[in-house]
């Protein structure tokens, strides 16, 4: 990524924008953080938070008219914050005020003329910062006698002068062009002196006149008192970058009230009406209650819809720049690897943002430059692309319908359904050659999307040209896809491979006669669907002649969740992956009050869902309820029926090879067997550990098969366990075992990936 | 290079076979992604086969596996 790219990104995520109450304010008050605080009750950090960023706090705290209340997204819900009255409140009430530590005086002449709430600010400003101004004025306090207690004007002077003000009553300067010779800036603080001295502002942005060193609040302009305030604050910034010879109008473009591009959502935000006042305000009750009102106006959409986006505890914005600064990393740790393989790649965050922000592109154009740099942590996919390599090579298949030598369809199921149900692959393909009145062919093989989402561009090229050279012996039959992911791999990798799913063909042909009969089911829509509105529409369509009653969460369609395997997050980061299957699983059975199955139309989300207990369906287990095959692991209840393992999904998909090879094409099955038997049983224990650490049952075969042939194992004499290691390639196994009457029962099983060196 | 000691348990209830012999802790030699420590180990003194306990290669071996891939 480079810099720019970067600078786009962050643009494109708006959550540090600045809520529009703030924006808004002339002085950028913090009322979020100001309405925090008072909601709770800490008054005196309320205040801070005022005195931060308010010129002369005691008289801007109790003159502030409330400009904000225009832009307060709680305006149409009950009514705007009522900031005045707070503000007002917490000066009152606040006993403790954060003190003033003006910096060394910088011993320059400054002259502010005239007095009141531009003067005062101004002056406040400058001797913050060590310009110790002196107030030309016989009234420094114009215009707030009667709006302020006598006591508090008082008290202010007197903060004011020991902050290094001077305050004097007359003024020396008579010719407005030669307050050079006596000063290094002279500040006009009146619309009365603006005219008087014939003042004409020059710019708007930094308030300079025909005399440069002189800058004037504006002659015309009717100010409010906040914006009299800020006027003077905006003079103060003008005589400093004047006296600093820096840039007098750079980087203020948002320096008084501007439109903020902050979204927040308000649909789940209900009405609450403001809380009245007496005379003298409010009391501390409702003072509290109004500012709880607030409805801390934040972005956060996409994170708010997303377990990852949500793990990483931050926003877009922020992971944006952690991605790039992970890539700039030469010596160090790459400390968002994970952040970047822990997307699910599925989309939702870019329905969901107002700017459109696709983290899915961020993560996966990373993961792509981690391959290309050689530094993508080498366990991160490993066993997915294992997983892909097996089922491309003792899995796949691709043939002619028996008798025929090319394919006007060819029925592609993907590499999870012949994994997970390789009895419906049968039915289905079996379905398909009776409907269909031209040549349906068989292709299974994995559609590259494991490549893909491992950022692995060479991987996936070379799996798209077997593809599309297998699909041009088979005649360029038209694609009948079966897994809604790899009808998306298609269009976005092999556009020019024409495809339709299998749900448009059960529109045209007929529903299979025997069909599971279910009444209320609650529907996943996989995350691949996502902009696909024909497949989820045909889906629609085929539950209703199905007679399902389809209730739908609220995020479903455009806006539906992943299952928690997308992305290949289920290998990277296993225990984020369950937090999103149970989180979907939540969402959807939260959407009825009843509790109701769940129908999908995705293998690898049926088990994803099903893995968290709840009751899942296949659409096409309701399809082909009486598929009668050696195939079916299940014969009852396809609701119900347990996770397929690891290993299992892979013996499935040779099982299901040769059953089609022999049974539709009539092949003899070779002698050798493409899976070696299991050689050993297993404790319940060491089974669920062997799922969890993704070990499959040939890897515990060569182990065994090492012990046997070596005699090399350890005893231990307290458990009379034995254990015993093998490193086929970049794994080392380990297994804890029992041996009698020659078989093998494994008790645990364990790996590492450090190699060791044996001492001798 | 200095012997890193990660375990304190006593390990001489576990015997190597075929050597029958009971493991003692030496230094062995792990290697990872270019990395290369030297870890005190239960192995046997007469054919150097080593142990390497559940808790330790899912704890901190594969911390360590995971700090050096993202290095």
């Amino acid at each position: 990524m480079e810099q720019h790219e970067l600078r786009q990104w962050e643009a494109q995520c708006t959550q540090e924008e600045a809520p529009h109450c703030r924006s808004r304010c002339p002085l950028h008050i913090d009322v979020r953080s100001f309405c925090q605080k008072m909601s709770v009750g800490k008054f005196n950090d309320a205040w801070a938070v005022l005195c931060k960023s308010m010129p002369v706090p005691q008289i801007t705290a109790r003159i502030c008219d409330g400009e904000c209340m225009e832009r307060c997204l709680r305006k149409e819900l009950g009514g705007s914050i009522n900031m005045p009255e707070l503000e007002k409140f917490c000066a009152e009430h606040a006993t403790r005020t954060p003190p003033v530590r003006p910096l060394p005086s910088k011993g320059k002449h400054i002259a502010i003329l005239g007095g009141g709430l531009t003067a005062l600010a101004a002056a406040w400003d400058l001797a913050k910062k060590g310009f110790s101004p002196t107030v030309q004025s016989s009234i420094p306090f114009d215009g707030l006698e009667g709006r302020v207690a006598t006591t508090l004007l008082t008290e202010t002077q007197q903060a004011l002068e020991k902050m290094g003000v001077t305050f004097t009553a007359t003024s020396s300067l008579t010719d407005i062009s030669a307050a050079y010779e006596e000063w290094d800036t002279v500040l006009i603080a009146t619309e009365q002196l603006a005219t008087k001295y014939n003042c004409t502002v020059t710019d708007d942005l930094t308030l300079q006149t025909t005399v440069q060193n002189v800058f004037s609040i504006p002659q015309e302009k009717v100010l409010s008192p906040i914006e009299h305030v800020a006027a003077g604050r905006k003079l103060a910034l003008s005589a400093e970058r004047y006296i600093q010879q820096v840039s007098l109008n750079a980087g203020r473009d948002t320096e008084g009230a501007y439109q903020s591009q902050l979204s927040t959502s308000l649909t789940s935000v209900s009405s609450l009406p403001s809380l009245p006042f007496g005379e003298a305000g409010y009391d501390e009750t409702s003072a509290m209650l109004e500012a709880g009102r607030c409805i801390q106006c934040e972005c956060m959409q996409c994170v708010d819809n997303c377990v990852y986006l949500k793990e990483f505890k931050s926003y877009p914005k922020v992971y944006a720049r952690q991605i790039y600064n992970n890539a700039a990393i030469v010596m160090g740790t790459r400390h968002a690897n994970t952040l970047i393989n822990s997307c699910m790649l599925c989309g939702l965050c870019e329905e969901i943002c107002p700017e459109d922000f696709a983290v899915q592109d961020l993560c996966l154009s990373s993961r792509q430059e981690m391959v290309e740099k050689g530094t993508m942590p080498p366990s991160a996919h490993e066993f997915a692309l294992q997983d892909m390599e097996f089922a491309n090579t003792k899995g796949a298949l691709a043939k002619n319908a028996p008798d025929t030598t090319t394919s006007t369809y060819a029925f592609f199921p993907g590499c999870q359904l012949p994994a997970i149900s390789p009895h419906l692959v049968e039915a289905t393909y079996a379905f398909l050659q009776d409907s269909l009145n031209e040549s349906v062919g068989l292709f299974i093989h994995c559609c590259g999307a494991p490549a893909h989402w491992a950022g692995q561009k060479e991987l996936s090229s070379a799996n798209c040209a077997v593809i599309e050279e297998e699909w041009k012996l088979l005649g360029k039959p038209e694609i009948i896809t079966g897994c809604p992911t790899c009808a998306s791999m298609f269009a976005e990798l092999l556009p020019h491979i024409p495809t339709r799913s299998l749900w448009s063909i059960f529109e045209e042909t007929g529903l299979p006669e025997n069909t599971l009969k279910k009444h209320n089911l609650v529907l996943h829509d996989p995350c691949s669907t996502r902009h696909d509105e024909p497949m989820r529409t045909h889906v629609r369509s085929i539950a209703k002649k199905l007679d399902i009653d389809m209730a739908e969460p609220h995020l479903s369609g455009v806006l539906t969740e992943c299952c928690g395997y997308g992305g290949l997050l289920d290998n990277v980061n296993p225990k984020l992956a369950r937090k999103a299957s149970d989180n979907r699983v939540q969402n959807l059975s939260n959407c009825t009050e009843e509790e109701r199955e769940i129908l999908t139309y995705c293998a690898m989300c049926r088990d994803m869902l099903a893995r968290t207990g709840k009751r899942t369906l296949h659409l096409l287990d309701v399809l082909f309820a009486n598929a009668k095959s050696s195939l079916r692991c299940c014969k009852t209840d396809p609701a119900g029926a347990p996770v397929t393992g690891h290993s299992d999904r892979r013996e499935n998909r040779v099982r299901l090879k040769e059953h089609l090879l022999s049974t539709v094409w009539g092949q003899e099955l070779s002698s050798e067997k493409a899976t070696p038997d299991t050689l050993f049983s297993l404790t319940e224990d060491a089974a669920k550990n062997m799922e969890e650490r993704r070990i499959l049952k040939n890897d515990l075969n060569k182990v065994i098969a090492h012990v046997e042939a070596t005699g090399k194992r350890i005893f231990d004499t307290t458990s009379q366990h034995y254990v015993a290691s093998f490193r086929p390639v970049n794994v080392t196994y380990w297994i804890e075992f029992t041996k009698k009457d020659g078989t093998y029962l494994i008790h645990n099983t364990w790996s590492h990936r450090m190699q060791i060196i044996t001492p001798r | 290079m200095s012997t890193l000691k990660v375990l304190s348990d006593d390990f001489s209830q576990w015997v190597c076979e075929p050597c029958n012999t009971p493991l003692t802790l030496a230094p062995v030699d792990l290697v990872y992604l270019d990395s290369k420590f030297s870890v005190e180990l239960p192995t046997c003194p007469d054919c150097g086969q080593v142990l390497i306990p559940e808790e330790l290669a899912l704890g901190k071996m594969a911390e360590v596996e995971h700090l050096l891939e993202d290095k």
